[in-house]
């Protein structure tokens, strides 16, 4: 039970200072005359996926494997199966030619070197199946060449990246966001570590399952908000794009940097999330590409969820 | 002395072969109904770089590691230092805008990315460096969107890769080019390896100085010839994009294509390459913002030369 609290507690942390931090870097970037591009590809990239990274270097730093992979494949698993399962279901989900012809592959060459990586045992004959630092470094690569296509995308229509106005708050205040955010961060992080540990032992499953299904989908409930709100607009074009954005940040930069910070061994438990998280991206591109065209179909939404409730059963607890 | 007979045949083979094979295939491909920008991609792709791919993919399967990253490490100094260094002193040389933002970048980001690769001591504890097969995967993987953005710049200019009126042969012709492409090339990388082998036996230096200089500058000759003709014709923009697409091709395509069949132990002295080929990229970049604004002015050729030199001079032999 106390697990469930610091877990939750955590989360609450974790979400409310990655918001405090990007803040108050903004507002004391743009005192110091830093361009709106830069300060907004900044928000997008590091703003809502703040929560995972923080969560994913505290497990990496404590030597929780499974909590920090877990947590990514299962958050790209949830991405795709739960939430876009289920958005689909309220009204059908249009997608922008962008997304079905360069995020969406993007995401699946994501998914697949991810699987790649993690199978050292197999390709290079090695002991173990880790994400070393040089894999870490390849991640951080596409990450930047990523990057650069959102900053194209940024120049050409301004408005993709300027969600929220942020304001300005006087330097002090602006310090002192920044500070408490990055205490909350750290806090969280923590926490969240501590009580995913502590509720796989109550309920007797293993860090892995609680990993792919808890702590994954609470660090992407900033996702999950803007993802509702869109479709809540009925922007429902963006919804998809924020999502596969999302799965992106979660393999490249999330998992790079972790991974350049202390090389992470590969649980076998795991695999089977690496697989799915494929198959659910090329679900998600095969469903694009037949019925109506570049759109996401109530019957479609439910062989997606259907697809999540068979894995959940599959994957070991 | 035979050393450098072997090699040179060998040279010849593989040019020819690859001259072959790529006229042989394309034929048959238009026969078959394929698209003009698949097959000029796959030109413009695999043609030129052939020779290099047969030299590196053998060297690195028959266990010679020198000769298989000296190859590529040496051909990307060579092509900047050495190539564009004497085509400015000839003739100061114009870069598009493109080349300047995106293609340099990215071979920057290539050089680097190698040079982590195979830093597997320092970054990951390892016992050797190498280059591993998920090493490899990953560096075509970058291949792989390196050649959809060279794809998404051919649909928007599509005279910048029909660079050579194909000839369409019977059947038959096609089928007899294809196979006796593919013979010379098997049979002209054996020899390449071979020759360069005996060479350093002969003068008593190391396999590896001998693919920095020899090796790497042999199967460069296909990417020289291209960058002379245009530079003959005054198309200079295009020679500094040909060289550094055809380095971006060396890492992302040759040594990723070899590091996947086979696991590429990384020499110590040819380290200093890596870092050479960096450099060069980095004195390439910073030369188009000094002097005349995107432009490789006369002096500048001169220091690119000098720098050469010097490398040449520290290389250990």
């Amino acid at each position: 039970m106390l697990g469930c609290i610091w877990l939750i507690a955590g989360l609450v942390l974790v979400v409310k200072g990655a918001d405090w931090l990007v803040d108050g870097a903004c507002s004391l970037a743009r005192r110091l005359g830093v361009s709106d591009l830069a300060i907004g590809l900044t928000v997008v990239a590091f703003g809502t996926s703040l929560p995972e990274l923080v969560v994913n270097l505290a497990a990496v730093l404590q030597h929780k494997p499974e909590l920090a992979i877990g947590n990514v494949t299962g958050s790209n698993i949830c991405n795709i199966l739960l939430i876009l399962g289920t958005a689909s279901l309220f009204c059908p989900l249009g997608v922008q030619k962008n997304t079905t012809w360069k995020e969406i592959p993007f995401s699946l060459l994501a998914g697949v070197l991810l699987l790649v990586m993690a199978s050292d045992r197999w390709l290079d004959g090695a002991s173990q199946n880790v994400i070393s630092r040089t894999d870490g470094f390849g991640l951080l690569a596409l990450f930047a060449i990523f990057l650069a296509y959102i900053a194209g995308m940024a120049r050409d229509l301004p408005e993709v990246v300027q969600q929220g106005e942020h304001a300005i708050y006087p330097a002090g205040k602006s310090l002192l966001l920044l500070a408490a955010g990055l205490v909350f961060l750290i806090a969280g992080g923590r926490l969240v570590v501590l009580g995913a540990v502590q509720v796989a032992m109550a309920l007797g499953l293993t860090e892995s399952f609680v990993a792919v299904t808890l702590v994954a989908v609470g660090t992407s409930l900033p996702e999950l908000a803007t993802s509702v709100v869109a479709a809540y607009k009925k922007k429902a074009d963006i919804a998809i794009g924020n999502v596969v954005g999302s799965n992106i940040f979660n393999i490249f930069l999330i998992l790079g940097t972790s991974s350049v910070t202390r090389q992470i061994p590969v649980p076998d438990d795991l695999r089977l999330s690496l697989y799915v998280g494929v198959l659910a991206v090329v679900l998600l591109l095969v469903f694009l590409l037949i019925g109506r065209r570049h759109t996401l179909q109530r019957w479609q939404g439910v062989a997606l969820l259907a697809v999540y409730a068979i894995y959940l059963i599959c994957q070991p607890r | 002395m035979l050393g450098i007979v072997i090699f040179v045949i060998g040279l010849a083979f593989v040019i020819k072969g690859a001259d072959f094979l790529v006229d042989g295939a394309s034929s048959l491909a238009r026969r078959l109904g394929v698209s003009d920008l698949a097959i000029g991609l796959t030109v413009v792709a695999f043609g030129t770089s052939l020779p290099e791919l047969t030299v590196s993919l053998f060297a690195a399967v028959q266990g010679q590691p020198a000769v298989a990253v000296g190859n590529v490490t040496g051909s990307n100094i060579c092509n900047i230092l050495l190539i564009l260094g004497i085509s400015s002193l000839l003739c100061p040389l114009q870069v598009q805008v493109s080349t300047v933002w995106k293609e340099i970048p990215f071979s920057l980001l290539a050089q680097v990315l190698l040079l982590a690769m195979a830093a597997d001591r320092l970054l990951d504890g390892m016992d050797i460096n190498v280059l591993s097969r998920t090493d490899g995967l990953s560096l075509l993987a970058l291949f792989s969107i390196f050649l959809a953005y060279i794809a998404g710049m051919a649909r928007d200019l599509p005279q910048a890769q029909d660079e050579d009126h194909l000839r369409i042969h019977t059947t038959g012709k096609s089928v007899v080019l294809v196979m006796v492409g593919l013979t010379l090339l098997i049979i002209g990388g054996k020899l390449v390896v071979q020759g360069a082998l005996d060479v350093a036996r002969w003068l008593k230096i190391s396999e590896s100085f001998v693919a920095v200089t020899l090796v790497a500058v042999g199967t460069s000759l296909p990417e020289l010839a291209t960058s002379a003709v245009a530079a003959y014709r005054k198309k200079t923009d295009i020679a500094v994009g040909n060289v550094v697409g055809s380095n971006i091709f060396n890492i992302f395509l040759i040594l990723g294509v070899s590091s996947t069949v086979h696991p590429i132990p990384v020499p110590a002295d040819l380290v200093l390459s890596f870092y050479v080929g960096i450099l060069a990229t980095l004195l390439l970049f910073v030369t188009l913002f000094t002097g005349k604004r995107h432009r490789i002015g006369r002096w500048e050729g001169a220091v690119m030369l000098g720098l050469y030199i010097v490398y040449l001079v520290v290389q250990p032999r």
